[in-house]
């Protein structure tokens, strides 16, 4: 019996370890379509504070908590989304370097290569707010999005970035699983706006990471988003915003065609 | 130093100001097009409707306080917003009576950026700009929800 006994440990124990160890060594399944409040607002896996989510700094998110509170509730949605949004414009200028205030005074948003159908760059394609197809495979991650977001490779082999390679819209880019995270590196990347309603732009050689956690019951992905240039910013620009798992989305597309903003 | 400093803040007070303006959907700023911070009403009839990316565009004449035909061109959210807010690629019909409140034209021209667009039984037409009207009324009601929710649960315990 002692013996019985002693066997059922040692294989339970067995078990126990083998189970461990696989989990630690599986990556997130992050593969399917994931999507924004932009597009999929009506969906029972947001809560009140997903609702109001942007591509926001974590502080922001702190106040939009505080704007939640009893002592607010005299403020409609709208008011509390504006709250936020100016919130955030002001914590991101906030950390604009003298260039970038220059740049800015400068920029006209009519200069805007999108408006003329040029795809996005790698910080706006990220920052975009389509649903996005992820798509999951042994030494890549394709990253599929809509409209002017460009399609992306990333890198999943253990290489590491060229060195002395040239600057592209999209960059180079390559990606690791840490835990439940996805994350992503990206660097060679050309100057381009890093999103057009938040007026960001970031200069040549920024480095953008990303980071996207899967939730335990894998309904959400939390992205980080770490932009890294100090021309343009006098601390790295870290947003945040979160994806909803949505297999039932289409992406969509459609011809683009110029416009000149005249008759 | 000090006159250095000034300077620096209002620039930057300028910027904050000019990003203060932004609206929170758009596929590009429309202050590339568009006075983001002022709003014109205006009535028109439908001459063409063309589903687009990255903007959708009504085309329709406006009868000026002389009586004279004036061509107008309103441009809104791209059609694969639209569609996702159950649009059609038909939504209007030449001959359709519409009323338009937006933003006018940077530069004068007969120009609108569509914010709502009502027709002529008085509905509004998809909120306007894609989901945009919409997408607030659902917060609201998702908000008025989690308020009852947060006040009975403090009453009970939940």
């Amino acid at each position: 019996m002692k013996k019985i006994l002693k066997h059922i440990f040692t294989i339970s124990g067995l078990l126990f370890c083998m189970q461990i160890a696989a989990s630690q060594s599986s990556t997130p399944d992050i593969d399917g379509i994931w999507s924004t409040t932009e597009t999929f607002f009506e969906h029972p896996y947001w809560t009140i504070e997903e609702l109001f989510s942007c591509n926001c700094t974590s502080e922001t998110y702190s106040y939009l908590r505080e704007l939640l509170l009893p002592e607010n509730d005299h403020l409609s949605a709208q008011e509390i989304e504006d709250a936020v949004n100016d919130h955030n414009d002001i914590a991101i200028a906030e950390i604009f370097t003298q260039d970038k205030i220059d740049y800015l005074s400068s920029y006209d948003p009519a200069d805007d290569p999108s408006i003329q159908c040029e795809k996005f760059g790698i910080v706006r394609t990220v920052l975009h707010n389509d649903p996005i197809l992820i798509q999951q495979a042994q030494d890549q991650t394709l990253i599929l999005p809509e409209d002017l977001a460009s399609d992306r490779i990333i890198y999943m082999d253990g290489r590491n970035h060229p060195e002395n390679g040239s600057l592209s819209a999209l960059g180079h880019s390559i990606g690791w699983y840490e835990g439940s995270s996805l994350v992503i590196d990206t660097i060679n990347i050309s100057a381009a706006i890093a999103d057009d309603t938040l007026n960001i732009h970031h200069a040549d050689n920024a480095r953008f990471i990303e980071r996207y956690t899967l939730n335990g019951d894998g309904t959400r992905l939390h992205g980080q988003f770490t932009l890294i240039d100090p021309v343009m910013f006098l601390e790295p620009l870290v947003l945040e915003r979160t994806r909803i798992f949505t297999p039932e989305a289409d992406l969509l597309d459609a011809p683009c065609e110029t416009i000149s903003g005249e008759m | 130093m000090r006159i250095k400093y000034y300077i620096k803040s209002l620039a930057l007070s300028v910027v904050i100001l000019i990003s203060l303006s932004m609206p929170i959907i758009a596929h590009h700023n429309p202050a590339a097009h568009y006075l983001v911070d002022e709003r014109i009403e205006i009535n028109g009839v439908v001459t063409e409707f063309i589903a687009a990316n990255p903007h959708s565009r009504i085309y329709f004449d406006v009868i000026n306080d002389e009586g004279e035909t004036e061509k107008w061109m309103s441009e809104g959210d791209s059609i694969i917003n639209l569609r996702r807010a159950d649009w059609t690629d038909d939504q209007f019909k030449p001959g359709d009576h519409i009323q338009i409140l937006g933003r006018p034209s940077r530069f004068g021209y007969n120009l609108v950026e569509w914010i709502f667009i009502t027709n002529s039984d008085g509905v509004e037409v998809g909120g306007g700009n894609g989901q945009f009207a919409e997408r607030t009324r659902y917060i609201q009601t998702k908000l008025d929800e989690f308020r009852k929710q947060r006040d009975f649960c403090f009453t009970y315990d939940c």
